[in-house]
């Protein structure tokens, strides 16, 4: 294999799979996670803890099984995502490890297991969804669904409260959040929808202001859940969350619509909103004020005024694994990991970091071009975008580029809501992937519907003169 | 160790990681030389081939009224309930023109001439043309139909 040659391919010839070159990628991929693992015992003189063989073994055997499971169900998927994603997710474990390095039980191993966790899932929701156009039937249960899970930290007994957000659920003693999982779930919701009104909405309505304005019948049921959804988020003071919801509706009417005023009237109802929370939310008012103004109050900014000594420290080129000190950084683990990566491995490392984002965004967004239906493009699009603006949001609070947003960092930060819902995007955005890159006589084909209870109108029929011909025939 | 070697390691893994992003960008590059538009369909065009074709395809009636019923692919074919339609559906539910089935130089294109109840491939209710091939299935009305090679 040749990376970058063009091959001739004759035309009768099977498309290239690329599950090869997937697998070179997934083991440099895996091999930069192990490196930066070692490295930092390296750098600081340690011994190697004895479980190191261990640790770097389940590691691979993850990369490798994720790999497995793609190469034999997806043959066809993109073979840039999940090398992307093991990298990041390598990273990740690597920086926790070395974070919290000395603690009696490290959040690293925790993580790992939620690797495998997420690996699991993966591989059960590929050979579940083998067709995920199947999802496009269930709108209604979809949007109640994700509501109920957006719901459930407001329950009395598991909803549990932390940082001044209500947004976890406690059963069992493990903590979850639920918005990671109602964020994929109303994505589909939101996608299904749309996907079947989007020629009502684009063009059933009256024009002003140089939008068709679609009916309330056509956008209400929408947006009546994105409404309630907002206030919930709002409610449980997970502002982070609600932004990203925002821009993910909108994101995807514009898809849908086509239409550029629907962006427009979403960045000015957005700004409308944000400054009316500066106003009267308190919670707010502090973060733009730790974002314009930090060094005004050093106790109330502390951790944004620690993470910009840190990426200051680091520089151009960092300061090497483990000799910095991210971990003056309050909650370096999870939304100041970017901080982490900053302040070791220099603007340089965290640009590679940003750089594989994009990768992983640009390529959903290219399994979104070559989806046939628009329920996949939908879903490839919105799932891409909610991505990209959560990176944006976080890596530019944490640089000080926006105000500070509570969100997780995708696969680097400590969590397994966000590691398990992130794997669970990634698994959804191979199928679409797989399904616009087969070639034809290897898609599925859609089984035969029961058209019984399909909406379907009679029509009178037209020919009158052949249906008296029947009727006499059938009374001679 | 010398500061010398620390250098070495932090720079080295730094270019390993922008390595990683070269490699990555290098096999996007060959997919898009590599990749053929995978919506060509796989049908023979009748209409290149001159005079009489050899393996025309049939569009088939798999589901519903009339079931059975086929018509030859080749040049335009008008599914509706009309007698002068190319295939004349019994179907209630179809509209008298109801689709239009036409091929060119890559495969059969499906289009929804303004029915009351739409056209669907694999489920799906088309809004613009849409490519077939023997793969998909298409309903009009209560009838499902098929292209056979």
């Amino acid at each position: 294999m040749s990376f970058g040659v063009l091959r001739k391919t004759p035309i009768n010839q099977r498309s290239p799979t690329r599950r090869n070159t997937e697998l070179v990628l997934v083991l440099f991929a895996a091999a930069l996670g192990i490196a930066c693992y070692l490295v930092f015992y390296f750098n600081r003189g340690l011994e190697l803890p004895s479980v190191w063989p261990v640790a770097v073994g389940c590691w691979v055997a993850l990369c490798l099984a994720s790999h497995l499971l793609v190469r034999k169900m997806l043959p066809y998927a993109d073979p840039v995502l999940l090398p992307c994603v093991l990298l990041l997710n390598g990273l990740g474990l690597a920086t926790l490890n070395r974070l919290n390095y000395g603690a009696a039980i490290n959040p690293a191993v925790l993580q790992l297991i939620y690797t495998a966790v997420g690996v699991v899932v993966f591989g059960v929701l590929l050979r579940l969804l083998r067709d995920y156009r199947v999802l496009q039937r269930y709108t209604y249960l979809l949007f109640v669904i994700g509501l109920g899970l957006l719901l459930m930290p407001l329950l009395p007994v598991i909803g549990k409260e932390s940082g001044g957000s209500r947004i976890w659920i406690e059963v069992f003693g493990r903590s979850f959040q639920p918005a990671e999982l109602a964020k994929i779930v109303l994505t589909l919701a939101f996608a299904s929808y749309l996907s079947d009104h989007r020629e009502l909405l684009r063009s059933a309505g009256r024009r002003f202001l140089g939008i068709t304005w679609p009916r309330v019948r056509d956008l209400g049921p929408i947006a009546m859940i994105w409404v309630v959804s907002l206030v919930v988020l709002v409610f449980q003071s997970d502002l982070g969350t609600s932004l990203l919801f925002f821009g993910l509706f909108v994101v995807m009417l514009y898809v849908a619509t086509d239409q550029v005023a629907w962006p427009i009237v979403g960045f000015v109802g957005f700004s409308g909103a944000a400054f009316l929370a500066y106003l009267f939310v308190g919670k707010v008012r502090i973060r733009v004020e730790s974002w314009l103004i930090p060094f005004s109050d050093v106790d109330q900014n502390y951790q944004v005024i620690e993470g910009q000594f840190g990426l200051a420290w680091g520089g151009l080129t960092g300061r090497g694994i483990g000799m910095g000190r991210p971990t003056r950084v309050p909650l370096v683990d999870s939304d100041f990991i970017s901080a982490a990566f900053g302040e070791e491995l220099g603007m340089v490392g965290l640009f590679v970091i940003i750089m594989v984002y994009l990768l992983i965004v640009m390529r959903g967004l290219r399994a979104a071009l070559g989806a046939r239906d628009w329920f996949g493009k939908l879903l490839a699009a919105g799932l891409s975008f909610a991505l990209a603006l959560q990176v944006f949001a976080i890596i530019g609070g944490v640089t000080r580029l926006l105000p500070l947003t509570g969100l997780t960092t995708p696969f680097l930060s400590q969590g397994g809501s966000s590691l398990l819902a992130n794997w669970l995007i990634l698994a959804i955005l191979l199928l679409i992937s797989h399904q616009g890159r087969a070639p034809i006589e290897e898609r599925d084909a859609e089984v035969v519907v029961d058209l019984a209870d399909e909406n379907t109108v009679l029509l009178p029929a037209v020919r009158q003169s052949v249906a008296s011909e029947v009727s006499d025939e059938e009374v001679g | 160790m010398s500061t010398l070697v620390f250098a070495i390691v932090k720079v080295a893994f730094l270019g390993l990681l922008w390595l990683f992003i070269a490699v990555i960008a290098g096999v996007i590059r060959s997919d898009i030389s590599n990749t053929r538009p995978t919506d060509v369909a796989v049908q023979p065009n009748p209409k290149r081939r001159g005079g009489v074709p050899r393996d025309v395809g049939r569009l088939v009636v798999i589901a519903g009224k009339g079931s059975g019923d086929a018509v030859p692919l080749l040049g335009e074919i008008i599914i509706g309930r009309a007698a002068d339609a190319t295939l004349d559906l019994a179907d209630d539910f179809a509209s008298n023109r109801h689709a239009r089935l036409f091929s060119d130089a890559q495969g059969w294109v499906i289009e929804d001439i303004g029915s009351t109840n739409g056209t669907y491939v694999n489920g799906v209710r088309i809004t613009e043309l849409t490519r077939v091939d023997s793969r998909d299935i298409i309903r009009v009305g209560r009838s499902q139909l098929k292209l056979e090679a």
